[in-house]
C-alpha cells in the first residue's frame, strides 16, 4: 500500500537541476510548490507573527538557494526545506535580535525600545490543542506531493464525488481513485511519522534521511 | 477494501476534515518571498554563466569601454541622439536626464573627473563611471538619471555613485533617492555602502549615509527594501526608515512618506511632458513624485477630469509646483492638506 515515491525523488531532483542551471519555469515552480508551505511552517513556530515569517522564509529561501547544488533528494525537498527554514529561527532567537518600532514623526537617529513580543496565545487548552492538531494536519498535507494533498482537501474539504475530483485534477475517474489511494497512505504515513516522531523515509526500501 | 485501510481511510479524513482548510499565505508576503528569491536566483545563476563563459568573449569590453572613455575626455560630452535600445550600445548602464547645480563624472577607464552643468543632459553613463554632485552652497548639485530598465535615480548634493551596473550601485557618501515604479523590466537594484547593501523589493526609497554618525540611513517612501550587513538582513516597509551602525545594529523608526524627508528628490525630479498628457497621468505622476493623495471631492467628475489632455506650460516648475498651474487651468481648485490634495469643483474654496 505505501507507494514506492522513487519517482518523486527523481522529480524533484530534476526540478532543482533544472532551476540552478537557469530554468525560469523551474524556478517559479519551485516557489509556487514550497514557499507556502514554508511560510505557513514559520508562523507556525513564530507564534503567527506573519512578518518575521516572512523575513524568515525570505532569508531561509535565498540561503537555501545556494546549497541546493548539494541536494541529493535522500530527504524530501520540504523536509529539507524546513530544516534550514528551523536553523534559520533559532538563529535568530540565537542572535537575540531587538529591532524596535518608534513613535510617529522622529525624524533623528532613534534611541532603542523595547522589542514588541510576538503574539501570546491564550486560549482554553481545548481550543489551543485543537489548533495544534489542525497545524500538525496542515504541515502532514503541506509535506505530501501538491497534487496529492489536493486531491484529498477535494474529496474531505469540498466533498466531491470521484467524477468531480477527476475532472479537476484532469484525470480519468480510475486515475482519480488512484491518486486519492495514494494520497490516503502518503499521508498516512508522513502523520504516523510526526506523531511518533521518527525520522521519515522514502517509503519501503527507502534510506533513513533527516527531518 | 479491508476493514482496518477502511477504518484508517476514515481517520485520514476526519483529520482532514476537523483541521479545516490550511491557512492562506497573504499574497504580499508571498509576492515578497518570490521576489527576493528571484533576484538571488538571477544573481546566481547570472554569476554561473559569467565564469563559464569563454574568456576571449569577456575581452572585447575592455576595448570598448576605453573607446568610450577617449570620446568623453576628447569630445567632451557624447550626446545621446535619441532611440538607441538601452544598455545595448558600449556598456551604457544609465542616462543622466537632468543637472541641477555642479556635479562631475569620472568614466571608468579615465582619471579625470568631468564638470557638468544643466547643458549636459541628456548624457550616456557607461559601467564603472563614477558621478558626484557638489555639496551645500550656491554651487550645490543634484542629478537625476533613468537607468537601463527604466528606474530612476537622483543623487543629493554632496553626493557620490558608482554605477557598477545598470542593478548595482556604490554609494560612497550622501544620498540617492531610488523609484523602481518607473521600470519597464522588471530589474531589481542594489544600493551598495561600505556598512551594508539595501536591495529594493519594488519600491521608492532612499539610502543615505550619515556623516555624522557613520550609519546608514534606508528610509522608504512605498513598497519594501531588504537592507544585509554580512549575514543579518532587514526588511523595511513603507513610511519606515532603518538606521544601521557600522557595528550591525539596526534602530527602526517611523517616516511619513510625503514633506520635508523628500523635498530634495523634487528639486531635481525629471520635467513632466505635459504636451497632450491626460490629466490621469499627470496627477498619476504628481502622486509619485510627492507622495501625495489625489482625490477628486466629487467622484462624478473623476472620470471626465481625467480623461481631459493637458498642454505645456509645466516644465520649468519642480512637482509640488504644479499644481498652481495646473488644476485652475481645468476649471478646478484644489486643497493640500496632510499630504491629500483634493481636487475642488468649480464652486470649490482651496
Amino acid at each position: 500500500m505505501i507507494e514506492r515515491n522513487d519517482e518523486i525523488a527523481e522529480a524533484e531532483r530534476e526540478l532543482v537541476r533544472r532551476m540552478l542551471a537557469g530554468d525560469e519555469l523551474a524556478m517559479e515552480t519551485f516557489g509556487d510548490t514550497y514557499f507556502a508551505p514554508l511560510y505557513r511552517y514559520a508562523v507556525g513556530r513564530l507564534s503567527g507573527n506573519t512578518d518575521l515569517a516572512r523575513d524568515i522564509v525570505q532569508t531561509t529561501v535565498v540561503k537555501a538557494l545556494r546549497k541546493l547544488r548539494s541536494f541529493r533528494g535522500e530527504a524530501p525537498l520540504i523536509a529539507w526545506l524546513r530544516a534550514c527554514c528551523r536553523n534559520e529561527i533559532a538563529m535568530h532567537f540565537r542572535r537575540g535580535k531587538a529591532v524596535p518600532m518608534l513613535g510617529e514623526g522622529d525624524e533623528s537617529v532613534p534611541e532603542l525600545s523595547a522589542v514588541p513580543n510576538p503574539p501570546q496565545v491564550d486560549a482554553p487548552e481545548g481550543s489551543l490543542l485543537r489548533r495544534e492538531s489542525a497545524q500538525l494536519v496542515h504541515e502532514t498535507l503541506d509535506a505530501l506531493p501538491p497534487h496529492y494533498a489536493q486531491a484529498l482537501e477535494l474529496k474531505y474539504l469540498e466533498r466531491l464525488p470521484v467524477r468531480e475530483i477527476a475532472a479537476r485534477l484532469a484525470l480519468g475517474p480510475k486515475a482519480a481513485e488512484s491518486i486519492l489511494t495514494r494520497a490516503r497512505g502518503a499521508f498516512r504515513l508522513r502523520w504516523e511519522e510526526r506523531i511518533h516522531d521518527r525520522r521519515p523515509t522514502r517509503g519501503v526500501g527507502g534510506g533513513l534521511v533527516s527531518a | 477494501m479491508r476493514e482496518r485501510e477502511v477504518r484508517l481511510d476514515d481517520d485520514v479524513g476526519r483529520l482532514i476534515t476537523a483541521a479545516g482548510p490550511r491557512p492562506a499565505v497573504p499574497a504580499a508576503d508571498l509576492a515578497a518571498i518570490k521576489s527576493g528569491f528571484r533576484q538571488a536566483w538571477s544573481s546566481e545563476t547570472v554569476a554561473d554563466k559569467a565564469a563559464t563563459r569563454p574568456t576571449r568573449a569577456r575581452r572585447w569590453r575592455a576595448p570598448l569601454a576605453l573607446a568610450a572613455s577617449l570620446l568623453v575626455a576628447v569630445g567632451g560630452v557624447w550626446w545621446w541622439l535619441g532611440g538607441p535600445p538601452w544598455g545595448a550600445e558600449h556598456g551604457v548602464v544609465a542616462n543622466i536626464a537632468r543637472i541641477d547645480g555642479s556635479a562631475s563624472l569620472a568614466v571608468s577607464t579615465d582619471a579625470r573627473d568631468l564638470a557638468l552643468s544643466a547643458t549636459d543632459a541628456p548624457l550616456d553613463i557607461v559601467a564603472g563611471s563614477e558621478l558626484a554632485t557638489a555639496a551645500g552652497g550656491e554651487s550645490a548639485g543634484r542629478v537625476a538619471l533613468r537607468l537601463a530598465g527604466g528606474t530612476s535615480l537622483r543623487l543629493d548634493s554632496g553626493s557620490r555613485v558608482r554605477l557598477l551596473s545598470a542593478g548595482s550601485l556604490e554609494l560612497t557618501a550622501g544620498a540617492v533617492y531610488v523609484d523602481t515604479s518607473t521600470a519597464e523590466v522588471a530589474h531589481g537594484i542594489e544600493i551598495r555602502t561600505s556598512i551594508g547593501i539595501a536591495r529594493d523589493i519594488g519600491t521608492q526609497f532612499e539610502v543615505r549615509l550619515v556623516e555624522e554618525s557613520g550609519a546608514m540611513r534606508v528610509t522608504v517612501r512605498d513598497g519594501a527594501v531588504r537592507v544585509e550587513h554580512g549575514a543579518t538582513s532587514a526588511r523595511v516597509e513603507r513610511a519606515q526608515v532603518l538606521t544601521l551602525s557600522a557595528d550591525g545594529a539596526m534602530v527602526r523608526g517611523v517616516i511619513p512618506t510625503h514633506g520635508a524627508p523628500w523635498d530634495w528628490t523634487l528639486r531635481v525630479a525629471p520635467r513632466f511632458d505635459a504636451q497632450a498628457a491626460t490629466v490621469s497621468a499627470y496627477l498619476d505622476w504628481l502622486a509619485g513624485e510627492t507622495g501625495w493623495r489625489v482625490v477628486f471631492e466629487d467622484p462624478s467628475l473623476e472620470a471626465t477630469a481625467r480623461a481631459v489632455r493637458i498642454h505645456g506650460g509645466i516644465a520649468h516648475l519642480d512637482p509640488d509646483q504644479t499644481p498652481d498651474a495646473v488644476v485652475p487651468s481645468l476649471g478646478f481648485s484644489y486643497r493640500l492638506e496632510d499630504g491629500v490634495l483634493t481636487i475642488l469643483g468649480p464652486s470649490g474654496a482651496r
